[in-house]
């Protein structure tokens, strides 16, 4: 007689924003087998793009893989096609991309907590850190044009100006997250209900995280120190003050800890940017076809993101290869819920911060 | 419990958060992404918007009676789906003559009903833009 | 005293499917929940109950894969229903309209009242497609309460009584003459 059964968290579910389906095999409420199923998604982009589109319209398809690191992956196709064209583009135009991707880290980070937070049953918190996530979608808005979705980057420099009446705004909404974040981070260590749910549970060591190869915020709560803005230089990010962020610990409150130091550390940055941006030019012009390999890799808000790109000479391109950084992290996300509860399940993977939508492309 | 308290009756005369939004419209900003709007009399007919759109939501289909504009050698006619378009702007900036034949206005578009035939109309555009090439 | 009738149109429950989105108008529509634009004061709530819901809101152009959920969906929903089309990519296909796992948009499968569109739509337009889909619910709340006959008047051929094709569809206007 069978003594496990075969509970799915299936493709529909109230606390799933994405079709994703795990089968658990529980014995008695405690979970021994895992198997995930990703590929609902699935839409086939990197086909169209060598067949569909020519090469200086792939940057408005490409942002729409994912939603929430749309404008990481716009960037990455233009960096590794820039690089490929042997174009130069201004310190103007650089400072300003890395203004746009640390107002999508923040953004990006804080529906993660007040999605964790609704998750473990604490639906106040999830209002409140809604509310004051609009301040930060109005700077979006006043900025580029759109809320989300962003079509800011060509192939050359952005495509609009930043007007100096807008700059005081920014700043004052700017200063007024940075406020409620620290409230947040007293909030987040200190209830004595959230802790039951947090502490201790869905936890990964330094050891496993090193074998597995899990990459982004998941690695550095448990200690793991890497990052890819402190190993690359196309963008001039330790001249803004950036610092890494880690901690010890390896269990839900530690991811929480690790984002919310992110968050302040990504507003100092951006206030460093407004008040220091230099004159010039945003955009030159390039001519040319792409020819040859080009490979080329940042830091989205969960990870690590890399594109390889292959021209032969003519407008449509010949391969374009995506990896993202859910994709890695699948086997460490099947290590981490074995011998846990069932009824944890929910939350712990609402603290992976998974986005189907970039694995299955 | 005393804090909650004096937390709550504080509460109770601030401004609240939400904006009621069908009643109170709300202003949006000059420079807001919104629907590509035509003038018909400027345009010289130099199909680039239509090469730049990446879902290919600007259409020129030959129809019986057209303009009466002399560069419209062709017989050719504008069609624009705004339930098809990502408002990214390509167009505007692929064309000669931004500010007087195409622009992009700061107005949202309309919601549609079943009867509007927003999705089966256009294929038989495609069609008819496929036959002309 | 009980009229069901008008409680219906002051709280109408939301179910909300992604059927292979990028997740931009999923966002959207969560803060359209959050207090700056409040979706909750129409007296709506977010179940994940297919048979506790009156309006189905769907994103995203439809996968190969996600479409026996959709339709599995749409049948368990109880009548009257609305069907919401939030977003460019749910409307007609947006940049998805070629690849070759995708449909072209979901009035393809099942029926669709209120297109929504944007890349991706903004609160506002959300809400203003939610006003909408509740006058085409009152709407057919009260065609669904039209008394309709269920038989025929009985034929006779030579002088016998035929009751064999008395029964009349649904709707089936009673063809007198």
């Amino acid at each position: 007689m069978k003594k496990t059964i075969n509970i799915p968290l299936g493709s529909q579910h109230i606390s799933l924003l994405e079709p994703v389906r795990f089968k658990f095999e529980c014995e008695n409420e405690k979970i021994i087998g895992v198997d995930a199923d990703v590929g609902f998604v699935h839409r086939g982009v990197e086909k169209a793009c060598t067949t569909s589109f020519k090469f200086d319209a792939i940057g408005y398809v490409v942002a729409r893989v994912c939603g929430l690191c749309a404008i990481t992956h716009s960037l990455t196709y233009t960096a590794a096609v820039e690089k490929l064209l042997g174009a130069q583009i201004t310190s103007k135009a650089k400072y300003l991309r890395i203004l746009l991707l640390e107002l999508d880290r923040i953004h990006s980070h804080m529906l993660c907590l007040s999605h964790t937070c609704e998750n473990a049953g604490f639906e106040a918190m999830f209002m409140r850190i809604m509310g004051d996530r609009e301040h930060i979608m109005e700077i979006q808005e006043l900025i580029t044009g759109n809320r989300v979705q962003f079509d800011y980057i060509s192939i050359g420099g952005v495509n609009r100006d930043l007007a100096p009446e807008s700059v005081q705004k920014i700043k004052e909404n700017l200063y007024i997250v940075k406020q409620k974040v620290q409230g947040y981070m007293d909030e987040f260590t200190n209830n004595w209900s959230l802790s039951l749910k947090f502490k201790g549970i869905g936890m990964l060591s330094l050891d496993d995280a090193y074998m597995y190869n899990a990459i982004g915020p998941l690695a550095r709560a448990s200690g793991l120190r890497i990052d890819v803005r402190n190993e690359i230089d196309y963008l001039p990010y330790h001249e803004v003050g950036y610092k890494m962020q880690t901690h010890t610990d390896g269990d839900i409150n530690a991811r929480n800890l690790v984002r919310l130091a992110e968050l302040v550390n990504s507003i100092e940055m951006c206030e460093n940017i407004l008040n220091g941006l230099p004159e010039g030019d945003i955009f030159t012009k390039i001519k040319g076809k792409p020819q040859g390999e080009a490979l080329m890799r940042f830091e989205a808000p969960r990870g690590e993101l890399m594109y390889y790109i292959k021209g032969n000479g003519s407008a449509m391109l010949e391969r374009v290869r995506i990896k993202t950084p859910t994709f890695s992290c699948i086997p460490a996300f099947s290590h981490i819920f074995l011998g846990g509860d069932y009824a944890d399940a929910p939350a712990v993977l609402a603290s992976f911060d998974p986005c189907m939508s970039c694995t299955a492309k | 419990m005393f804090t909650s308290f004096i937390k709550a009756l504080a509460n109770l005369f601030k401004k609240p958060q939400t904006i009621d939004y069908p009643v109170t419209p709300i202003a949006k900003d000059k420079e807001y992404r919104g629907l590509i709007e035509y003038g018909e009399e400027s345009c010289i007919y130099c199909l680039k918007c239509e090469h730049a759109c990446p879902p290919g939501a600007i259409l020129f289909v030959p129809v019986e009676n057209p303009s009466t504009n002399e560069k419209n050698k062709k017989g050719l006619a504008y069609n624009y789906n705004p339930y098809l378009c990502i408002y990214c702007g390509e167009c505007v900036r692929a064309c000669p003559k931004p500010e007087e034949a195409l622009w992009q206005s700061n107005k949202k578009p309309d919601v549609a009903v079943k009867s509007d035939n927003v999705n089966s109309g256009w294929f038989e555009l495609e069609k008819q833009h496929k036959e002309q090439l | 005293m009980f009229d069901l009738k008008k409680y219906r149109k002051k709280s109408p429950w939301i179910l909300h499917y992604n059927a292979g989105s990028c997740n931009g108008c999923d966002i959207e529509i969560l803060a359209c929940l959050s207090p700056k634009y409040d979706l909750e004061r129409f007296g709506v709530i977010n179940t994940g109950n297919p048979k506790q819901s009156d309006i189905f809101l769907v994103t995203g152009p439809v996968t190969f894969r996600t479409r026996e959920r959709l339709v599995e969906l749409y049948t368990q929903m109880p009548e009257p229903k609305v069907v919401i089309a939030v977003g460019s990519c749910a409307c007609t296909g947006c940049v998805f309209r070629d690849m070759y796992n995708v449909e072209v948009g979901i009035d393809r499968y099942i029926p669709v009242d209120v297109y929504v569109p944007g890349c991706a739509s903004s609160p506002e337009l959300i809400i203003d497609g939610v006003v909408k889909g509740l006058e085409i619910l009152e709407q057919k709340t009260k065609e669904m309460e039209k008394p309709f006959k269920l038989f025929k008047e009985a034929t006779t051929d030579d002088g016998i009584v035929n009751r064999r094709h008395s029964a009349l569809k649904v709707g089936e206007d009673d063809a007198k003459d």
